[in-house]
């Protein structure tokens, strides 16, 4: 297996709340290499954006790690002080988020913010982290105009472009996406994607960890995908392998949800049910509540993560002994 | 983590607030007397006058007891004034727009820089005490407030989904504005209505102690306060410490009611989506 | 838009809203019931003649319009009209009273701005602590302590313990009258070099300031505690501890500044409050500001004084509001807009 920039194994993060404990990532494990783009898709609720934040250990606040490893490079970020997980935020894992519009400190300059993450981290002069900041804004497509422009001043898109400028300051070896492209247009959202796929073939040491509801959005810029339900892994393995070749149920009807714009008329499907309470999630599979294949199996046992073919894992009772996919799943199922 | 301590600011206060309406009960019912002179001239408290006399004689117990009675009320009618004008003012000119509405903001944004006190004299200097009139004195102060908080409330609300589809439906305007919008300016101007019951009876006392409030002999504790004024350099404490006191305790219960209720209405609208 | 314009405008706003004060006080004062004449002639009797003729004086034989345009002219003109009972022009009174009033509010807002400020702050940073409970608790309880009883407790707090602390007045007697040049005791005493003078003011100052003072810290620390609690839930605060800011960094750079100046708009509204404390504590104190001077108006019905003095509070207020709004402007670059 190639180098993995980030390694994580059995990643348990809970919300405690007053009342009740929400487990939010419920044993996740998973790798990215190096210059490979992991996309996390999932529904709201499934713990994918827990997922990121546990990475960067900004968990707000009753929420905690509770077990599991976390190894970037190898060193296991769980045991880190907090000064010295304080030097690797953003210096070599940075974030994207979803709000650009008010991730922003609205009285301070847009230039200045992103030199701010650089002097953060590196002893240089202030002009020296302008000039950095200025060639970022660059390889974002921002016009050097808006360099000294304040965030209520920029659209959008550009905030974005901003962020994403702000995420690769000090270099990172791992940039996290949560929704980078939820809250803007899709046109915007195309350039958006355009622009970090750009990005990832430019800085080859760069990997993606890309968190989205949006399977077409996610397909689009990943190299392999994770498909999480209810805090668990539901299916892993190669963009192209999901998209064609999908095993689990539930990315089954993800990817059957997705009208395909150039194919022949289909009828449109979507996925019956609610997302899971995760105060009181279900006994044995987490999405059997929901599948149209579930048997009397999956009400009691947590399926096993297994390779059914090459690099492609999933989680699912029908492919365990006895189940109805043992041998293979048919060919197009409905 | 919030709800809790707001929760505990509205009962305590509530728990203030019974206590002095009680008190106040008490004093009707059992019949003390804040206006019966003795010659006991500024005696200080003990067990025949728990808090002493004041310089006619008076038992300050009875007199603040009773006193609760006025400064409640006068309060009481100066919110209630100033709340209707200022709610249905504001509610109309937020609705309606445009050029009126500007006006009436402009009006209104001038008139805060008046203080609440200082319209409250001129209009005391002019049309005398009274309990209506020292009400309305004080009210005119406050208006601004709730004219500003229900204009904003009706003007977010305006341009909603619901209220298009309530009038095409054929809703007339009364009913659109006041069953339909104005219920959403309700949590917002109850706990103003109860922060400034807190600041009315600190301005009636402020009138009385000026020497503008209720007419003597009636019992009012700024009144009373500012009387018993004259003798602290004699080392008379009572005449003004227990007046004052219940001001303070009254305006605690209400205060805490209020901003405990402010914070769980604030708390209840802004909840941020939690996405995990 | 740009910094100039709005600065040109905010300016431009300033005369409605200053015209639109005066009219109301003009309008409370002629339109409520109550006679100027028959104040000012207070018991005594006067003939058909000499009412009409102090009619004709203070021009009250005019039509209402021309009286409302006749004192707006005079104002703009600086004549606030003339006071019966003090035989002086109104603005003589005014401008004797004035700096007694600048003076008390001044060192009262040197030591609200910064205690109840820091207070607020610190409480926030230690938000749900039993040190923070402490702080919202005393602050709520000093806000429902009227600012005139307080004074008064001081006072007896005095008496009764003989703490060598003036109950009154701006200075005492016994001190040799420092030359009034600006009429602020403090600065006079400095500009003449009385060092006994000095003192004398400042003992003198000690209780209403710390009167009017903490009432108006009361509630800073609230506002202040409230917004600084605000702004660090905010996102971008979580952004900027996320890029690695260590914390101290965060608060002093990314979250102080978005707290605290927004209460520069509450500063404006302050000042109409200080001034309304000012007026109970001066009364309270025997200070001879501007407060004191209406309270005396309204009890000798001495109409011209009573609307001299209402006008300039309106004036000053105008005027802290007007500076508050540029300085806000200057300072938040959203608000240009």
């Amino acid at each position: 297996m190639a180098d993995l920039v980030l390694d994580v194994k059995d990643l348990r993060s809970y919300y405690y709340l007053p009342s009740f404990t929400v487990k939010a990532i419920d044993g996740v494990s998973f790798g990215i290499s190096k210059a490979d783009a992991l996309g996390i898709i999932g529904e709201s609720g499934s713990g994918k954006s827990t997922i990121g934040w546990s990475v960067l250990r900004a968990l707000p606040n009753p929420g905690k790690i509770v077990s599991g490893e976390i190894r970037l490079d190898g060193r296991n970020l769980l045991e880190l002080d907090r000064e010295e997980m304080r030097k690797i935020r953003w210096k070599e894992v940075a974030m994207v988020t979803q709000s650009a519009m008010s991730s922003f400190d609205p009285l301070m300059r847009i230039g200045d913010q992103i030199a701010e993450a650089v002097t953060v981290h590196e002893d240089i002069p202030q002009e020296h982290a302008i000039e950095r900041a200025k060639g970022l804004f660059e390889e974002v497509s921002l016009e050097p105009s808006r360099f000294k422009s304040y965030p209520h001043e920029l659209s959008g898109g550009m905030r974005q472009r901003a962020m994403i400028a702000m995420a690769l300051a000090c270099k990172p070896k791992l940039v996290i996406a949560d929704e980078p492209t939820t809250a803007l247009d899709v046109i915007v959202q195309a350039q958006i994607l355009r622009l970090m796929d750009n990005l990832k073939s430019e800085l080859k040491s760069l990997s993606i960890m890309f968190i989205s509801h949006d399977l077409s959005v996610v397909a689009g810029i990943s190299d392999k995908i994770l498909v999480v339900y209810g805090g668990k892994m539901m299916e892993y393995g190669a963009t192209n392998e999901i998209i064609k070749n999908p095993f689990h149920p539930y990315t089954i009807d993800l990817v059957n949800s997705f009208p395909n714009i150039e194919g022949t008329e289909m009828s449109f499907e979507s996925i019956p049910g609610n997302p899971p309470d995760m105060r009181d999630p279900p006994n044995g599979c987490v999405f059997h509540p929901r599948c149209k294949y579930a048997w009397a199996k999956c009400k009691e046992g947590v399926p096993s993560w297994r390779d059914v073919e090459k690099d492609h894992f999933v989680a699912c009772h029908l492919y365990e002994v006895g189940g109805a996919w043992e041998h293979g799943r048919p060919h197009n199922p409905s | 983590m919030w709800p809790k301590s707001s929760r505990s600011m509205v009962t305590a206060g509530t728990i203030i607030v019974v206590i002095i309406l009680t008190l106040d009960a008490y004093s009707h019912l059992v019949g003390l007397d804040p206006l019966q002179t003795t010659f006991q001239v500024l005696s200080p408290p003990a067990l025949d006058h728990v808090m002493g006399t004041d310089q006619l004689g008076r038992d300050i117990f009875s007199r603040v007891s009773f006193g609760t009675t006025f400064s409640l009320l006068v309060a009481f009618v100066s919110v209630i004034i100033s709340v209707g004008t200022g709610s249905i003012i504001g509610a109309l000119s937020g609705f309606f727009g445009g050029k009126i509405d500007q006006a009436t903001s402009l009006l209104f944004d001038a008139l805060y820089a008046l203080p609440a006190l200082v319209i409250a004299i001129l209009i005391a200097a002019m049309i005398g005490t009274g309990i209506v009139n020292t009400g309305l004195a004080i009210a005119i102060g406050y208006i601004p407030q709730y004219f500003r908080i229900v204009r904003g409330i009706i003007f977010s609300i305006k341009e909603r989904p619901f209220i298009e589809s309530t009038r095409a439906i054929g809703a007339g305007y009364g009913n659109l504005i006041f069953r339909h919008m104005m219920p959403y300016a309700i949590p917002s101007i109850i706990a103003l209505m109860t922060l400034n019951m807190g600041s009315a009876i600190v301005d009636v006392s402020g009138l009385g102690f000026l020497g503008l409030g209720l007419p003597p002999p009636t019992p009012e504790w700024g009144t009373d306060l500012g009387r018993g004024r004259d003798f602290i350099t004699a080392g008379v404490w009572w005449t003004s410490t227990f007046p004052g006191l219940m001001i303070v305790i009254s305006v605690l219960g209400f205060t805490l009611v209020g901003e405990g209720l402010d914070e769980i209405f604030r708390a209840t609208s802004t909840r941020k989506k939690e996405t995990f | 838009m740009k910094l100039r314009t709005f600065i040109l405008l905010r300016l431009l706003l300033t005369i409605p809203m200053i015209l639109i004060l005066v009219t109301v006080v003009f309008g409370i004062m002629r339109v409520l019931p109550g006679d100027p004449v028959a104040a000012v002639m207070g018991s005594k009797q006067g003939s058909e003649q000499q009412i009409e003729l102090l009619r004709h004086e203070l021009g009250l034989d005019k039509p209402l319009y021309l009286q409302y345009l006749d004192y707006v002219g005079n104002l703009l003109r600086g004549d606030f009209g003339y006071s019966m009972v003090r035989q002086r022009p109104v603005a003589s009174e005014l401008a004797d009273h004035l700096p007694a009033t600048i003076e008390l509010t001044f060192w009262s807002m040197l030591l609200a701005i910064p205690l109840g400020i820091y207070s607020g702050v610190f409480a926030a940073r230690k938000a749900g602590s039993k040190i923070d409970a402490s702080i919202r608790i005393g602050a709520l309880v000093r806000w429902c302590i009227p600012v005139f009883w307080f004074g008064l407790i001081l006072q007896i707090l005095v008496v009764q313990y003989g703490l060598p602390l003036p109950v009154s007045g701006q200075a005492s007697p016994q001190i040799a009258t420092v030359a009034h040049v600006t009429g602020l005791y403090v600065v006079d005493a400095i500009l003449a070099g009385d060092a006994r003078a000095l003192v004398d003011s400042f003992l003198h100052l000690a209780l209403p300031v710390v009167t009017l003072g903490t009432t108006m810290a009361a509630s800073l620390t609230k506002i202040a505690r409230t917004n600084v609690v605000d702004v660090l839930g905010e996102e971008y605060i979580k952004v900027a501890s996320l890029k690695g800011c260590p914390d101290e960094q965060v608060f002093q750079k990314h979250a102080l500044p978005n707290a605290l100046i927004p209460i520069l708009t509450y500063t404006g509204l302050q000042v109409a409050i200080l001034l309304q404390g000012a007026i109970l504590t001066e009364t309270v104190f025997a200070w001879s500001g501007l407060g004191r001077l209406l309270i005396f108006s309204v009890g000798f019905r001495d109409f011209n004084l009573i609307q001299g003095c209402v006008v300039l509070f309106a004036l000053v207020v105008s005027l802290a509001n007007l500076i508050v709004d540029i300085s806000y402007a200057i300072v938040d670059p959203r608000v240009r807009l």
